[in-house]
């Protein structure tokens, strides 16, 4: 097959570049680096270097220089920090080839075809493959192709769906009025229904849209806008190819546009978690009426990579953060999108909230870089992933019929409220007596815990009695000292009287005029002899109670402790119980039969 | 009352654009393909009773079947559109009766729209078929132009009766024989069970 350099060189490059990522932690070949210099600074349509100054190309030149793996943490933060990659425009769809890993999925998608099942060199031209499968010749070569018409869509099947979609894609911008650029739009989403895996699905239509949007497409040249086309559909089979073959990207469109939408669920389920984490009064305000607000953004985002409703001028900003960080960027603009909708939404009623989201626009720099700014990660997302799965596993259990017990005549409606049926049939099944067994082994677990709980709180319970007790007792004490206290006091008080009242009387009578004391004399003392008896009585009495009450409060925080231990106890059990249930319900997906 | 009424059908045989005329009384020619599922807020009076309606519209893309259920689960009515100008469409109106009968049962009304009526020199799928389909599942049938405002009016009015009158019957049942008042001279009483039901096949403009 011949292939054209003057044509392919620069798009060439730019896949060939992609390989560094797979590679270059080892050995990077001297030509990565160069091409991916041409890649940055040597395109035909790239403007002047100063361009790309404040952007991530020095970031990313610099790692392959140095023979680094794309510093993909940098770009993030990056991104994070400016709000997109500020590369220009012609620069954006290589970078997207490079940091999604496009060279690698391009050998993938060309070992499918049928043509190279048997084996190829796969350094072949991917320009050659795009115009082979869009006229259809398998041995057709770039020169003949290149300037021939492609045939247009059949109006049934497939390419009907692509020919209804073509006209109602941003169908009032101006750029998708231009019969160049919807051609370009069909050519794109025929080759990828041919080769993507998943055929055509709604929702490609506004990704591709959105790529061709921020292209800036030649409008005299054929070749380059061909150019343009072939790499955009190899963007679009990696952002397709499932997880397992391109690590690199952590969202695969293949779970959005494929079949059932399959990943609709867990992004749901995300979105759901995540929302009610931000913001719990909104969504309890919007989900008391009715509305479900995750099942409509993450249609919206996901289906469309965000690309819905944004304003033409944004594309590229979208594009970079949804190609850049996938699945938590795409979750992120949403809750971002939702946020901002935040006070219209909170003082209007149920029935308004269709009609505030449907409102478009204003994502920009800011807006993006708000949206990532918040810091959930992909742990999370994937921590989300396992908590949905342990959910779904529990409420198959919970639906099947108990054991021992005969299965009802008819067939019940599935209860669309649990995840397992909301988003239509799951593609697992677990056999049913397995089910049954985890069931019973379910109800044998709740059981011993609750057996074990119900001796636990008894204890606690009576120990709180008991703490109640000598607290009562304690305050019983403890008024009774007070009077005590009180009546020391005042018995103190008699005292210094009856001392102020004797040394005024013993000034009166002058000393040793008579031997004998003066009667109220002495009945003072008599009487202060009686105060200090009752004084001294009383004090005994205050220490005995001070004494009794020091007691019981040491008795209340041993009792309070012991409580303390009974309570980490019972918590004990039933963290264990969690444990053991995860554990019982994992032993299910070992035994799942994929459908 | 409010009154949840989703929108199926296949993909562009005119289901947002019935939605913005219905609702907002505006049309585009050139009309986004819908993704993001969402629904509009109108209020309808049904005899004395007023019911707040919202509409439901969805992704019409086989693929997408398999979220049908998060919008018509719990809808107290389907519009189910086709257009006249494409007889496959029609076809998957069959295939969306069949599921809502299976799934959500008798309980959910059901209305069959002709859209594009404007574009009758077109047609494709044949009245008498219709009609006598419609008949067989205990649907009625309305001939629409979103594009001309034709029969939507006629067309929610009657689905709007129907979801108010099973309402009041089911508050009725509530109620022990409670005769709610009003709403109830105007109404056509539906069978769901689909035999022996007048189909109109009119009310509209057909």
């Amino acid at each position: 097959m011949s292939t054209s350099p003057t044509l392919t060189s620069s798009y060439h490059s730019a896949l060939t570049s992609s390989t560094s990522q797979s590679s270059s932690s080892s050995s990077p070949t001297p030509s990565t680096s160069s091409s991916l210099l041409s890649l940055l600074f040597s395109h035909p349509l790239s403007p002047q270097i100063s361009v790309y100054l404040p952007s991530i190309a020095p970031l990313v030149l610099l790692s392959t220089l140095i023979s680094l793996p794309p510093p993909i943490s940098l770009i993030k933060h990056y991104i994070t920090t400016h709000g997109c990659t500020n590369l220009p425009p012609p620069s954006r769809l290589h970078y997207y080839s490079y940091i999604l890993n496009t060279r690698s999925s391009f050998i993938t998608t060309l070992s499918n075809l049928p043509q190279f099942k048997d084996g190829t060199d796969f350094n072949i031209d991917p320009l050659l493959i795009y115009l082979q499968i869009l006229h259809s010749q398998p041995s057709g070569t770039i020169e003949s192709l290149i300037n021939l018409p492609p045939t247009p869509l059949s109006e049934t099947g497939k390419q009907g769906e692509i020919l209804r979609d073509i006209t109602r894609t941003f169908p009032l911008t101006t750029f998708f009025k231009t019969q160049s650029n919807r051609q370009s739009l069909s050519n794109i989403l025929n080759v990828v229904g041919e080769i993507g895996g998943v055929g055509y699905c709604q929702g490609m239509n506004y990704v591709v849209a959105g790529m061709l949007l921020c292209s800036h497409l030649p409008t005299g040249s054929n070749e380059e806008r061909i150019q343009i086309e072939s790499q955009i559909t190899f963007i679009l089979t990696t952002l397709i190819q499932p997880h397992h073959l391109n690590p690199s990207f952590d969202l695969s469109f293949d779970q959005f546009w494929g079949t059932h939408i399959p990943g609709m669920r867990l992004a749901c389920y995300q979105f759901e978690t995540l929302g009610r984490e931000k913001d719990k009064r909104l969504w309890d305000h919007v989900e008391g009426g009715g509305f479900r607000l995750s099942d409509v953004m993450v249609a919206k985002g996901f289906i469309t990579g965000e690309m819905y409703d944004v304003e033409v001028g944004d594309c590229f900003v979208v594009l970079d953060a949804v190609v850049t960080f996938g699945r938590v960027g795409i979750l992120k603009l949403g809750l971002k999108r939702l946020g901002r909708k935040r006070g219209e939404i909170m003082e209007s009623g149920v029935e308004e909230v269709g009609k505030i989201l449907r409102e478009r626009g204003g994502e920009g720099v800011d807006f993006v870089r708000e949206a990532l700014g918040w810091e959930v990660g992909e742990g999370r997302c994937r921590e989300m992933e396992r908590e949905l799965e342990l959910i779904m596993l529990e409420e198959q259990v919970s639906e099947i019929d108990t054991p021992g017990k005969p299965p009802p005549q008819q067939p019940q409606r599935p209860n669309f409220d649990t995840w397992s049926h909301r988003y239509g049939p799951t593609n697992s099944l677990i056999p049913r007596n397995l089910l049954q067994s985890t069931k019973q082994n379910l109800h044998n677990l709740e059981k011993s815990t609750d057996h074990d709980s119900a001796i636990l709180r008894s204890k606690i319970s009576s120990s709180s009695v008991k703490i109640s007790s000598i607290h009562d007792s304690i305050i019983t004490l403890k008024l009774k000292l007070m009077h005590h206290v009180e009546k020391c006091d005042s018995l103190v008080l008699q005292k210094n009287t009856i001392k102020s009242q004797t040394s005024h009387l013993l000034t009166l009578h002058a000393p040793s005029q008579q031997s004998t004391l003066p009667s109220d004399l002495t009945a003072l003392k008599k009487k202060m002899e009686s105060v200090e008896k009752t004084l001294d009585k009383s004090i005994i009495d205050r220490d005995l109670i001070f004494g009794e009450i020091h007691v019981l409060e040491e008795e209340i925080e041993e009792e309070k402790e012991r409580k303390e231990m009974l309570c980490t106890a019972l918590e004990v059990v039933f963290e264990r119980k969690g444990e053991e249930r995860e554990m019982v319900l994992e032993k299910l997906k070992d035994n799942r039969l994929e459908m | 009352m409010r009154l949840k009424v989703v929108l199926l059908g296949e993909g562009r045989v005119g289901k947002t654009s019935i939605l913005f005329r219905y609702i907002r009384n505006e049309f585009q020619e050139k009309q986004q393909s819908t993704l993001q599922a969402s629904y509009m807020d109108k209020k309808i009076k049904v005899g004395t009773t007023t019911a707040q309606l919202s509409v439901w519209d969805t992704a019409g893309q086989e693929r997408f079947h398999a979220l049908g259920p998060i919008y018509y689960r719990d809808a107290d009515g389907a519009l189910l559109v086709y257009d006249i100008t494409d007889s496959e469409s029609f076809t998957k109106v069959r295939k969306w009766v069949k599921e809502l009968r299976k799934i959500v049962g008798g309980d959910i009304n059901i209305v069959i729209a002709g859209n594009k009526i404007d574009l009758e020199r077109n047609r494709q799928v044949e009245e008498k078929e219709v009609l006598e389909y419609a008949k067989s599942v205990g649907a009625t049938h309305f001939y629409t132009s979103a594009k001309q405002n034709l029969g939507l009016e006629e067309c929610f009015t009657d689905l709007a009766t129907k979801m108010v009158q099973q309402n009041l019957t089911k508050l009725q049942g509530l109620a022990g024989g409670f005769q709610p008042k009003g709403g109830k001279s105007k109404l056509v009483v539906v069978d769901d069970t689909g035999e022996g039901k007048k189909s109109s096949g009119g009310g509209g403009c057909c």
